[in-house]
């Protein structure tokens, strides 16, 4: 692997991405709770979903990011590509948590129970799984080349479910709303910049968490393979 | 207060229930007929709200900002453990460097 440390303007640009993450939310946040109606129906417990759907949509960025660096690593296995995909997985376990956390939060006020095996539920908890299961085999089976690859079927074939998701919806109907998109009602028009806004923030915060988590990973590879280099030149007995 | 004025009292009472179609039971009649046991609970329509949206949508957004920050967390636990092993890995180099 080529020794390199990134450049200035690689990290400036980090920085610059890091202050429009952190604007991005705070704006938000003001929008949302300041200038956004509240729903009709549901009440306050609808400005859940200015959170909800763009985690949904940010692990899917995190499932993308991980399926584009398990093919790439599949064709050709610099650690880089294999670092991409180990940290899109992370991202995508971190905002399907969230997913999974915020949801079931609004279905208690709005369907009168926390969650129900509706089909978007289900398949959507189905693909956490598959990346938490992606996660813990990184964790305990070691970085040798066949767990890499092994890993990166996991990431190719965990993408499987993500269409399946948001198609769920539309083949086999269920409880789970559909506001937004092909067969949705839409929101009120007062309720779209903080949705759109929301969308960005979450997206800037994916890019950011998929960029740390990267840099982390080629690190640690690299400072494993500079540590059995050393030690290889190392004489007998040394520690 | 005279008799006559008590026993006015009474008919218009009479009179009431007779109209309303309740005639009062006592206790021990209605715990002593099991047919008249409650069997449903119903709610008040347009009652106050069962389950607080507030306090869900608090629960939602701090549960937000815990999973992030514990992302961020072990990232720094991570990066603790690089930087450890890179002080070791210095430490060694300058060891085979002195020898």
């Amino acid at each position: 692997m080529r020794s390199s440390s990134p450049p200035k303007t690689r990290d400036a640009v980090f920085y610059v991405l890091f202050g429009l993450t952190v604007v991005a939310f705070l704006l938000d946040i003001h929008l949302i709770f300041f200038h956004t109606p509240i729903e009709l129906s549901m009440g306050i417990v609808q400005k859940i979903f200015y959170f909800h759907v763009p985690a949904a949509y940010g692990m899917y960025l995190g499932a993308g990011a991980c399926f584009l660096g398990s093919v790439a690593y599949l064709f050709s296995p610099p650690d880089a590509r294999d670092a991409f995909a180990k940290a899109g997985a992370e991202t995508a376990v971190t905002f399907g948590i969230i997913v999974l956390v915020t949801g079931p939060l609004w279905a208690a006020k709005a369907w009168g129970r926390y969650w129900t095996w509706d089909p978007r539920l289900t398949t959507s908890m189905l693909s956490v799984l598959i990346y938490v299961a992606y996660v813990v085999l990184r964790s305990f089976a070691g970085d040798g080349h066949a767990e890499k690859k092994f890993a990166a079927a996991l990431g190719v074939v965990g993408a499987a479910n993500l269409p399946i998701i948001h198609y769920s919806v539309l083949k086999w109907s269920g409880q789970h709303p559909v506001v937004v998109g092909k067969g949705g009602g839409g929101l009120a028009p007062a309720m779209y910049p903080a949705f759109f806004l929301s969308l960005g923030a979450f997206t800037l915060l994916a890019i950011v968490l998929l960029w740390t988590r990267t840099r982390l990973e080629i690190a640690r590879a690299r400072l494993q393979q500079l540590e059995e280099e050393t030690l290889a030149l190392m004489p007998e007995g040394g520690t | 207060m005279t008799f006559d004025h008590h026993a006015a009292t009474f008919r218009v009472a009479s009179s009431a229930l007779a109209l309303a179609g309740q005639a009062p039971e006592r206790p021990s009649d209605q715990a002593a007929d099991p047919a008249q046991r409650g069997t449903e609970f119903r709610a008040v329509e347009g009652g106050a709200e069962v389950m607080s949206g507030e306090t869900l949508l608090v629960e939602a957004y701090a549960a937000l900002w815990i999973i992030l920050f514990a992302f961020i967390f072990v990232s720094w636990r991570r990066q603790s453990r690089i930087d450890a092993r890179v002080g070791e890995l210095e430490r060694l180099v300058a060891q085979g460097q002195g020898k």
